[in-house]
């Protein structure tokens, strides 16, 4: 199907009788914004001046392609689909959709900027390496490859490809090179393919060949193995200078040499890896199992940070050398996520390990923190960063996932080190704190939410010791409502959102969704939603948001631009 | 009340209060710049004197209205075409001075005309095939038979 090219230059049109068509295009542009919909189509297909000013607006631009798969309820307990999902249900492409758009008219996917696969299920963030279920079945794989490959040759302006979801190698390939114009790309390359798919090895020669540059500002991807990481490192060659955001998600099977790897078979024994440089990158996450020599690696291959502000770095640990690295390199560090993917055996040391003195120190060398993020800071000394940093911190996340998995009478390391001592010395007061606008931190019970007037959202983790029975948590919202009211007043506080999120660490990836809640809650199930559905009650009785599905929160953090470890920013921008 | 002078592209003067003649951007940002109100005539160079006072005449009628309200992010495509009576009426002018008007709110910026003038063109080819459409406008077909087939295919697609 070929496109007829209507691109004529209004003084070349013969239309010159018309007195409506004298009129310039952005007064035409007006007229069109009062037609209703269902009359662009008879203007459309009056003449060509009006095609071209008229179609863009009811052509479609965002194309979502839906993979179906039961859906679960946790509220109301119940599935709505008559069969039991399964949490690692491969799904399936919605046939209709695919069909209409391979079959659609050329004019009629020329104006799509953006293609995104939908799957309600899926978690983009999560553990890539510790899914169970496979990506597409091969059929839909094939449908899938063939309408990027259309989009490509029809969609001149197609910006954006979102697919939260596995897809072969081969399919990545197709997409970076299909996509003349492509600016943002998000997938994850099925873990183990590689391996198992010869399918794949030739696109990844390709890969391993092809020098033109990609023009990517931004760029999420993961996966797995360290036989692909040339290859991946190639892509990044090819697209360093134009990336403003930067986020990888990488699990290796074993333990790699990353020096081994920078003189690998794949270019012939003379090649040396260039370095890299990111003059654009304003963003960087990077997500792995393990250590962080992968990092540590990559980024030693890299260089020129200058706009580098936002870093997140989620690993097992040996992070902060890579946020050193950075920081002595030039990057203007002024949000700092550091995370750890490994459940920290060590729950009731309160040593403080070099370690971690490491990381506080790092954190002194930063001038004008905004926001912070700390994971697994058992045992970490907090006070040298309330002293520098409380006077400019609009975000601040406290994550604790330790509490849990304490018996009865045994005490919590970062309930009393940490909280107890240094949140008695700097309360999340406003006077204390006087930007912060964002604040997670453990559920420790009423005395020590707080009360602050400019907090604008504020996230408890569900943190429920086995020595602490669930019912203290419900009987302490509706108090802490009221006196944060009344600490505010005669002004009403700023806070807007509560997240009580559940305490979900040390299960698989489907914990960090509300919706699976029930389910994992083997035999306190029943009781977990009852409190969840008291707390709903009380938030919406004072006309507070509440929050509980990861999806929602997405959208409500990707609006300050913040890097949400636990849901799938994917949402953002595209809903 | 203090006066100004509007010059038309026909050389004609015409005499406006300086309030009504600042329902136009376009001149309040000149005498603004100017300072105190001019003794000369103002030149309108792309306007008429038929168009100039069909304008000042809107103006005349909504020298008191108050400023539009400014929610521009809200759903284009959900815009009334409602028009208020008097606007109407005044409106019911052949085709040739209604674009006149359009052309001449657009260059003087008067943002609440611009929008009647819109409303009223968009009314007119509400509901039209697009061969009425072309008849209303004096439009000239300048498809070909498979272009226009091609389209036909095309948007409906579209309506689904």
């Amino acid at each position: 199907m070929e496109e007829i090219d209507f691109r004529v230059q209004k003084e070349q049109s013969s239309n010159q009788r018309s007195t409506l068509l004298q009129v310039p295009a952005e007064v035409l542009e007006d007229i069109i914004e009062y037609i209703p919909k269902e009359s662009l189509s008879p203007l459309s297909q009056t003449c060509k001046i009006f095609y071209n000013l008229v179609t863009p607006t009811f052509y479609p631009r965002t194309l979502k392609l839906f993979i179906l798969r039961p859906e679960y309820d946790w509220r109301n307990g119940h599935h709505h689909f008559t069969y039991p999902a399964k949490r690692c249900e491969q799904g399936y492409l919605d046939d209709q959709k695919s069909e209409k758009i391979l079959n659609a008219p050329a004019g009629w996917l020329k104006h799509v900027k953006e293609f995104i696969v939908v799957d309600s299920a899926h978690r983009y963030d999560d553990v890539c390496w510790k899914r169970k279920h496979k990506g597409l079945k091969r059929p839909d794989e094939v449908v899938l490859t063939m309408i990027l490959k259309r989009l490509g040759m029809l969609a001149k302006g197609l910006k954006r490809v979102l697919i939260p979801r596995d897809i072969p190698l081969r399919m990545f390939v197709t997409i970076l090179e299909s996509i003349p114009n492509l600016c943002v790309l998000e997938a994850v390359i099925e873990p183990r393919t590689f391996y198992r798919e010869s399918r794949d090895r030739l696109p990844y020669k390709s890969l391993l060949t092809t020098v033109t540059s990609l023009n990517l500002e931004r760029l999420k991807f993961g996966f797995s193995g360290e036989k692909i990481v040339t290859g991946m490192f190639r892509i990044l060659e090819r697209c360093c200078s134009t990336l403003r955001s930067l986020e990888i998600s990488v699990t290796f099977y074993d333990k790699v040499d990353f020096k081994g790897l920078e003189n690998s078979g794949d270019e012939g024994p003379d090649y040396k890896k260039p370095k890299l440089k990111f003059p654009a990158l304003e963003k960087l996450k990077i997500d792995m199992n393990g250590d962080g020599s992968f990092a540590d690696w990559l980024l030693h291959l890299s260089t020129d940070f200058r706009k580098l502000s936002s870093l997140a770095i989620h690993a097992g640990q040996d992070t902060q050398e890579v946020v050193k690295y950075l920081i002595s390199n030039g990057a203007p560090i002024h949000s700092l996520q550091l995370t750890d993917r490994d459940f920290p055996e060590k729950a009731n040391s309160v040593n403080l390990e070099d370690d971690e003195r490491g990381v506080i120190t790092l954190l002194e060398t930063i001038g004008h923190l905004d926001t912070l993020q700390l994971w697994s800071f058992d045992g970490w000394d907090l006070k040298t960063v309330y002293d520098m940093h409380r006077h400019t911190l609009k975000r601040l996340w406290l994550n604790c996932h330790i509490s849990h998995n304490l018996e009865q009478g045994q005490t919590c390391a970062v309930e009393d080190i940490i909280f107890r001592a240094e949140i008695d010395r700097y309360t999340f007061t406003t006077e204390n704190w006087p930007f912060l606008e964002e604040l997670t931190m453990p559920w420790l019970g009423i005395d020590k939410l707080p009360l602050h007037s400019g907090l604008r959202v504020l996230r408890l983790e569900h943190l429920h010791t086995k020595s602490t029975p669930r019912e203290t948590y419900k009987s302490l919202l509706e108090p802490y409502i009221t006196s944060l009211l009344k600490y505010a007043a005669p002004t009403k506080p700023k806070l807007e959102v509560i997240v009580i999120m559940p305490n979900t660490y040390n299960r698989g990836y489907e914990g960090h969704d509300m919706t699976y809640l029930s389910m994992d809650y083997n035999e306190n199930g029943e009781a977990v939603i009852k409190t969840m559905n008291y707390m709903v009650d009380i938030l919406k009785k004072h006309k507070w948001s509440y929050l509980f599905q990861e999806k929602t929160l997405a959208r409500l953090w990707d609006d300050r631009g913040i890097w949400d470890l636990h849901s799938g920013n994917y949402y953002e921008g595209s809903s | 009340m203090s006066q100004i002078i509007l010059l038309s592209s026909d050389n004609v003067e015409m005499k406006v209060d300086k309030e009504v003649a600042e329902r136009s951007i376009l001149i309040k940002n000149m005498l603004e710049d100017v300072g105190e109100t001019p003794d000369q005539a103002i030149p309108i160079p792309n306007v008429n004197e038929g168009v100039l006072r069909k304008v000042i005449e809107w103006c005349e009628h909504h020298r008191n209205d108050p400023p539009p309200p400014a929610d521009e992010d809200s759903d284009s495509r959900k815009k009334s075409t409602d028009i208020e009576e008097w606007d109407q009426k005044f409106m019911q002018v052949d085709q040739e001075m209604l674009f006149e008007i359009i052309l001449a709110a657009n260059y003087l910026d008067i943002k609440p005309l611009l929008d009647v003038g819109c409303k009223t063109v968009a009314n007119m080819i509400k509901g039209k095939s697009p061969e009425e459409i072309r008849k209303t406008f004096n439009i000239q077909n300048d498809f070909t038979p498979e272009e226009e087939d091609q389209i036909r295919r095309e948007n409906e697609w579209a309506e689904e």
